[in-house]
């Protein structure tokens, strides 16, 4: 396969090397700053002096294929029809029913024939003439008799140039055997034969060294087959009872032709063909019976036994004509007035390579060409872009051409606009108000414009065209590109396969989308800062509003703390509203010290006063006073412990907000394990196929920058050459479909089957909060101090009033735990199910690593057979040390160019004899194609445009295809309040007024509350609570 | 946010009192005022009535009926009456503590009648406010003026016999005023002839205080719900046309990033 249009500016062949070419560094643009204009504009106005470089490519539209596509003749082959099937990229054979009646066989080949049979056992059983003693030669008076005499067979095996007979140290007889043969009974032991080695030192050997198959090497066998021949008598007479010979001469063993016809013979009339002769022409297209495709015995030359003569060597000169390529380089090396001679080993045998897998032994010829000016030669550029002035061919017209944007006849003008609000600069991408309709429509408001914007506001960005609709029409990427093609021509199996597998990587390699859907956080007061709402850069891809469903949608490509970030945002919203509900009541405000002070003024008042050490003895009232205060001094620190209820209420509320999201802190957990897995495991599929498939794109680079590539060439229109396929197409080694499709098809042949993964929708908008608030009851206390009376001079009985018991704060603590008690209870017994993550790939990832590893194995077995072609009449370069032609080295040691020179092979399927006979035409072809100018129907060549956005042939397109999108059943998750919350604070006001004050309001006995140094008319307002003022507007 | 409660009873310290629409007093009248214990509690009184009464202007008061459970009224005497059950007030207020009256008693009763408040109207900025707040607080500088000018005067002669007195601070208009009864024998005078005008002041500075801070609260606040239906609107009405491109936009950017390379040349 070769990348049509990727080849143009790729096409550059700097290396020297002797065999594999190297392109030139390939264009890259590379951290380019991509957000201004002007800095694209400098990067690629750069590009075209890179393209000026080039040693080939360009476009020449002025001239046609027609003629430029070389004709081959003087071998075999099938006739092309170059523009039988433009759109393949490739020619069609003339024959287009496939029968191979387009097969054209030269009549100027020559070659050898024999028939001599190979795989014989050494021996032949022949009647011959003998005296009664076995002698031959006797004289005409002898009488003579019919025996059978076993005579020495030659022995070979295809190829047969190289078989000879051997001595019994398994030495090759450097001469013929004995004329003529003696029975094989006189040997002692048997004649040996077998494939000719290098020879040792002291034995002459005729022509070549016998390890190779070479012109002189057939022509010696030749002869050495005519060797084998047996004396017999060619003329009897019958005297009385007894025959008598006449003449006695010697025959071929193989033919049993006289060596030496008279013309009296009366036998066959073939008689005097030999065991081997030259052929020419069709002579040499006899075949045996049981070929591949093709009896031709009843064409052959048959000895006079009826036996065919079968040929075992063929030479050809093959020549071409095409019309030269203009381009700026040098004149295009046509290759018309060279001559290409070509030798064919073994013995023939006629086929279609279309619908017959090539073997080894099939590729047995040698091309004598020198391309090792190729590389100056067909160099030469057309011209970039449509700078030539010729007219576009008629498909152009059709296409999309680019635009100057800052072009004036690009732009809309502003005259021809008058009528439309907006003044489009299009190529400028901004749009400014027509003054003259925003007056006059508008009545100059810009409020108006912007109520009336869903009418005016046709500024919509549009994706890129393989996904994009406006309207109710598709947008569908026009497929620009020259179509890749292959040898397997019209079908273009492997361009279909290897485009399909590039598609099918893309989609494994394109990560999985999460979208989810959540709720409006404005609607909400969700935190600005929420890391979801201001995401960092990394995660930040799509943050956007949906209008209909007034949600906020956030597309995140996949992020290890994503789910966390959504979950945990998710259970932040459900935090519950707090709102502090004041609970105030009056405390005593005393100090310890001062109480104890005043306790002990009583007590020196009554010591004082009664002259007593002690106030042991004081009256009950003033003792009891004294104690009380004693007590009080005790207590009043007790206050300081109300402190704690605001913490212990809190911790009460933060265990009910625990109870609360516990739930989906585990679902979050849960689903965060799992996501976490998915990405682990997608990072390691997607770190295998990478990884692996860069080797299958690397060996593909190889071929088409590189091995496919010699030098410049455009092998464009030239007939498939069917044999390069066999050895990696699998579908060449099946049994079945072996007509009409020649086997060529993509059975067989690794294929991915990337199941394609689906973006999900996560729909969490149905996630509501709760409404509302919770009171959180706070002890708002207002100390008072206490009016204590304390002893004077003038006191005559102690004090006046007895002081109550200090106030008890047991029943303000007892209230507020009731109201922790009467918080709501939570009942988290509903799950909610796990989110349903992308389906991982991970298990098919063995499958998806070995099929790449076939495919890497099968482009590389390609680029081995297109390598092995190209070398074959190799070298590109002549190498002047090049070690000169030996020939008593042995074969494989000797240089490809040599061995090429002197039409050698070592063997079927070696490094020279590469060339499959039944398509030499198509080969040469190939060798002779032209230089690399894109000419007028190359450009017709195109693919076909995409028809759906969600499909890609393969045959044209590699595509990123966009996963489906999945949604799954909207997701909720609420509290449900209880019906009427719970007034707490209400209750608890109550309990602590109850506690607090005196009755009738409050349930403290007046003698006993404490004596506070304040009216009961300033008491009782510290309990008001304001009401709270509702600003917010009334419901419509 | 949809609600505030507004403390009205709080000690709340403005570091900021220069709210200019405030920031003006009437001057003092030339007081001689010498009072007596029972008199500066019936001045007292009457001031924390007269506070009541500002109060009410600037917050309201709700009828007897509506007002939640545990909210406190005065009646005409200075006695604190708390709502404890539905319908049911009690004093401890001596007396009274065996009395229970009903909400429309304590509506018939109350020194402060039910009203709606300045500041519980909807749907004004608190810019139309500032005259009524204005005016509000310029009366009760009068009225507090009063006070001490009606405590003054209670102790002449121009008070005998008579239940109500006319008194004019300086730069207001004529108020009727209760004759302090208790104020009537000026001969024990225990405390300065300044206190009346020094607790007024001190009530008015606080009172100014609290009305800056107010003022910038209701503000904000008013502020913010504005700004909330302005920005409801704007989102409902406009943000698909305007955020919609931009929607795209960022779409279009971010599936640019999954284009994979096809070119061999990217494997390096």
């Amino acid at each position: 396969m070769r990348r049509g249009l990727l080849a143009v500016p790729l096409g550059f062949f700097l290396s020297l090397s002797m065999t594999v070419a190297e392109a030139r560094e390939p264009y890259k643009i590379d951290g380019i700053d991509t957000t201004t204009y002007d800095s694209i504009k400098q990067e690629w106005e750069s590009i075209p002096n890179y393209l000026q470089d080039a040693q080939c490519g360009g476009w020449d539209l002025s001239q046609s294929v027609a003629g430029k596509v070389a004709t081959i003749s003087g071998v075999l082959g099938h006739s092309g029809k170059w523009d039988g099937a433009i759109l393949s990229g490739m020619a069609t054979r003339t024959d287009e029913k496939k029968t191979n009646s387009d097969f054209q066989f030269p009549d100027q080949a020559t070659g050898l024939v024999t028939d001599c049979w190979a795989g014989s056992d050494g021996s032949v059983h022949k009647p011959v003439w003998r005296d009664i003693a076995g002698n031959s030669d006797v004289p005409p008076t002898d009488p003579i008799q019919k025996i059978d005499v076993v005579f020495p067979y030659p022995v070979f095996q295809d190829p047969a140039c190289r078989w000879r007979r051997m001595d019994e140290n398994e030495k090759y007889f450097d001469t013929a055997p004995s004329i003529p043969l003696q029975p094989v009974s006189s040997y002692d032991p048997p004649p040996q034969y077998g494939e000719m080695q290098k020879p040792d030192d002291g034995i002459q050997i005729i022509g070549e060294p016998g390890d190779r198959q070479g012109i002189p090497n057939c022509m010696d066998f030749s002869n050495y087959l005519n060797t084998f021949q047996y004396r017999d008598c060619l003329q009897t007479e019958i005297v009385g009872a007894s025959i008598v010979c006449l003449r006695w001469d010697s025959r071929y063993v193989c033919s049993n032709a006289p060596l030496s016809p008279q013309p009296t013979d009366n036998e066959s009339p073939t008689s005097g063909l030999p065991n081997s002769f030259v052929c020419t022409g069709q002579q040499c297209r006899c075949q045996q019976d049981g070929g591949p495709l093709i009896n031709r015995t009843s064409q052959c030359i048959k000895d006079q036994n009826g036996d065919p003569y079968y040929s075992y060597y063929r030479s050809y000169t093959a020549t071409t004509q095409r019309d030269p390529v203009a381009s700026d380089g040098p004149a295009d090396n046509t290759l018309s007035d060279t001559k290409i001679p070509v030798a064919c080993y073994g013995f023939y045998n006629e086929f279609d390579p279309q619908t017959h897998q090539t073997q080894p032994q099939d590729r047995r010829c040698v091309i004598k060409i020198d391309v090792s000016s190729m590389r100056d030669s067909q160099e030469g550029k057309g011209n970039y872009g449509d700078s030539t002035g010729v007219s576009k061919p008629e498909w152009e017209s059709s296409k999309i051409s680019d635009k100057d944007p800052l072009s004036k006849e690009n732009q809309r003008q502003k005259k021809n606009d008058q009528l439309d609000l907006w003044y489009m600069k299009l190529g400028s991408s901004i749009s400014f108000l027509n003054e003259d309709v925003f007056q006059k429509d508008k009545g100059g408001d810009l409020t108006n414009v912007y109520l009336d914007i869903d009418n005016l506001d046709s500024a919509t960005q549009e994706g890129s065209w393989p996904v994009s609709r406006q309207g109710s029409e598709p947008h569908i990427a026009k497929s620009d590109q020259l179509r890749a093609f292959d040898d397997t021509g019209d079908k273009r199996i492997v361009v279909g396969w290897w485009q399909k597998q590039q598609t099918e990587v893309a989609s494994a390699l394109h990560p999985t989308v999460l979208r989810l859907l959540l709720p409006p956080g404005y609607a909400f007061g969700v935190d600005p800062s929420d890391p979801l709402i201001n995401p960092s850069v990394e995660n930040r891809t799509d943050l956007t509003i949906d209008q209909r469903s007034k949600r906020i949608e956030i597309q995140i490509g996949a992020s290890e703390d994503l789910l966390g970030e959504v979950l945990g945002y998710v259970e932040r919203s459900f935090l519950l509203h707090l709102n502090e509900e004041p609970i105030p009541l009056i405390v005593p405000m005393e100090s310890p010290t001062e109480l104890r002070a005043t306790a002990q003024a009583w007590c020196s008042w009554y010591m004082k006063k009664n002259a007593a050490s002690s106030c042991n003895g004081a009256p009950a009232n003033v003792r009891d006073y004294i104690d009380k205060l004693e007590a009080y001094a005790d207590q009043v620190e007790n206050i300081r412990e109300l402190r704690a209820q605001l913490a212990s209420y809190a911790g009460r509320v933060m265990q009910l907000q625990q109870s609360l999201t516990k739930p989906i802190s585990e679902w979050m957990k849960t689903n965060l394990e799992s996501y976490q897995a998915f990405l682990k495991e997608q990072q390691t599929l997607t770190q295998g196929i990478e990884q692996q498939w860069r080797e299958a794109q690397t060996a593909m680079s190889a071929f088409h920058d590189a091995t496919n590539m010699p030098w410049c060439m455009n092998q464009r229109f030239e007939t498939p050459i069917s044999s390069l396929l066999d050895t990696w197409l699998p579908s060449r080694a099946l049994s079945t479909n072996t007509s009409s499709d020649g086997r060529i098809s993509a059975d067989e042949l690794p294929n991915l089957t990337v199941p394609r993964a689906s973006d999900i929708t996560i729909d969490l908008s149905g996630f509501t909060y709760m409404t509302g608030s919770l009171a959180l009851p706070v002890l708002k206390p207002v100390q008072v101090r206490l009016d204590i009376e304390t002893p004077s001079e003038n006191t005559q009985d102690g004090p006046e009033h007895p002081l109550p018991n200090f106030p008890n704060m047991d029943a303000v603590t007892s209230a507020m735990e009731q109201s922790m008690k009467n918080l709501p209870n939570v009942v988290t017994n509903a799950a909610l199910a796990p989110l349903p993550l992308p389906e991982n790939q991970s298990g098919q990832t063995a499958t998806i690593l070995e099929t790449m590893q076939q495919i890497t194995n099968t482009v590389r077995s390609m680029n081995e057979r297109y390598d092995k072609f190209w070398k074959s009449i190799g070298p590109l370069t002549l190498d002047p040390n090049a070690p000169a032609y030996d020939p008593t080295k042995e074969c494989t040691s000797e240089t490809i160019k040599n061995r090429k020179e002197h039409r050698q092979c070592c063997s079927f399927d070696d490094d020279v004899c590469q060339h499959v006979e039944m398509d030499l035409i198509e080969r040469i072809q190939r060798i002779a194609s032209r230089k690399l100018v894109f000419l007028k129907e190359d450009y017709a060549s195109a693919g076909i445009e995409r028809g759906a956005p969600d499909s890609c042939l393969p045959s044209d397109d590699v595509c990123l295809l966009l996963h489906g999108e999945s949604a799954v059943p909207r997701y909720q998750w609420q509290i449900d309040g209880p019906k009427t919350m719970p007034d707490l604070s209400r209750d608890a006001r109550k309990a602590v007024r109850d506690a607090t004050l005196p009755t009738p309001i409050g349930s403290v006995a007046p003698a006993t509350f404490p004596p506070y140094d304040a009216s009961m008319g300033t008491i009782v307002p510290v309990y008001d609570v304001p009401r709270l003022i509702d600003l917010s507007p009334p419901k419509k | 946010m949809k609600s505030t409660r507004l403390i009205a009873g709080s000690l709340l310290v403005a570091s900021l009192a220069s709210h200019t629409s405030l920031a003006f007093f009437i001057p003092l009248a030339s007081a001689q005022y010498v009072d007596t214990p029972e008199c500066q509690q019936e001045t007292f009184d009457l001031i924390a009535h007269e506070k009541r009464i500002e109060r009410s202007v600037l917050f309201g008061q709700k009828p007897a009926k509506e007002s939640e459970i545990g909210s406190v009224r005065f009646d005409r005497k200075g006695n604190a009456w708390m709502k404890k059950d539905t319908n049911a007030w009690n004093s401890l207020a001596a007396g009274y503590q065996d009395t229970t009256w009903s909400d429309s008693f304590v509506d018939n009763q109350a020194d402060v009648d039910p009203r709606r408040g300045l500041f519980e109207q909807k749907r004004t900025s608190t810019s139309d406010l500032i005259p009524a707040l204005t005016q509000t607080f310029r009366a009760y500088q009068c009225r507090l003026r009063a006070v001490c000018a009606v405590a003054t005067l209670s102790q002449t002669d121009d008070a005998k016999g008579k239940t109500k007195i006319d008194v004019q601070p300086d730069g207001c208009i004529k108020i009727p005023m209760p004759v302090l009864k208790d104020c009537t024998n000026g001969a024990q005078a225990t405390v300065s002839a300044t206190s009346c005008d020094d607790a007024v002041d001190s009530v008015l500075a606080q009172e100014q205080q609290i009305m800056v801070l107010l003022t910038s609260y209701d503000s904000a606040y008013r502020t913010l719900l504005q700004f909330q239906g302005v920005f409801e609107g704007f989102l409902s009405s406009f943000r698909f046309a305007l955020v919609n491109p931009l929607w795209q936009t960022v779409r279009v950017i971010g599936g640019l990033t999954h284009l994979p390379c096809f070119l061999s040349q990217c494997d390096e």
